[in-house]
């Protein structure tokens, strides 16, 4: 239980942070 | 007021902590790569704060790491993406000092033992009092190491594709004594840090007494 919270935890951290990169390289034409 | 001015005298994340020296060494050649540097590294650490403060309840202890370096990654990668578009010649100079800032010990030591246990307002003063103290310690050393080692003082120069104006001083000490060239060198950094180290800690005793 106490794993697979862990992961999920860590999953949708990187999944927010990609999302906000992508985001950023979008709205400044990188 | 109080925790921002606390981040910057009596817990100056370089002279009193001591913590985030490797790029402190490393870019204070010049004043304009040292102030770029703390302004980057205040940047990660407001917004890193931010991220951590508001999501601290819902991160397991034991992936508490990797989720603050993954946080802190996505913001050095988002200032080096911007400075490699609007600031590209800092961002050759600065080099891998700057995605190094994910890895130094102030924004990861602050993340972990302050954002993941205090409020988002604490957090966010305590980021910018901290970030100050880095970007003020580091523009001090940045000063002494380019007029002494140099005998330049350059506030524009690098930055000038972003501000359109550049501004160098040059011969501003007596050239038959200066550029004193160990000054550049890390050898000089280490002098320099050390004296103004010695001074700080022994003006902070002095008013604490």
């Amino acid at each position: 239980m106490k794993k697979s919270k862990g992961i999920l935890a860590l999953t949708i951290t990187t999944f927010i942070c990609t999302s906000l990169l992508y985001l950023v390289i979008k709205l400044v034409n990188i | 007021m109080k925790t921002i001015i606390n981040g910057i005298i009596k817990e100056n994340s370089i002279f009193v902590l001591a913590l985030g020296l490797c790029s402190s060494l490393a870019v204070t050649t010049t004043f304009e790569k040292s102030y770029m540097m703390g302004i980057c590294v205040l940047f990660v650490l407001i917004f890193s704060n931010l991220i951590v403060s508001i999501i601290k309840k819902l991160i397991p202890e034991s992936v508490k790491i990797p989720v603050f370096i993954i946080i802190i990654a996505t913001f050095v990668t988002i200032i080096s993406l911007l400075l490699e578009k609007y600031i590209p010649n800092l961002f050759k100079s600065l080099g891998v000092y700057l995605s190094l800032i994910t890895v130094n010990c102030i924004v990861l030591g602050r993340a972990l033992q302050l954002a993941s246990k205090k409020s988002v307002s604490e957090s966010i003063l305590d980021a910018i009092g901290i970030g100050l103290g880095y970007t003020l310690a580091l523009m001090l050393i940045g000063f002494i190491r380019e007029i002494l080692g140099n005998n330049t003082l350059t506030i524009m120069n690098d930055i000038s594709s972003l501000t359109g104006y550049k501004l160098v001083f040059k011969n501003i000490l007596p050239s038959k004594i200066f550029p004193i060239n160990i000054f550049i060198n890390p050898s000089g950094a280490f002098i320099t840090i050390g004296c103004l180290m010695a001074l700080f800690n022994s003006r902070r005793k002095h008013e604490s007494n």
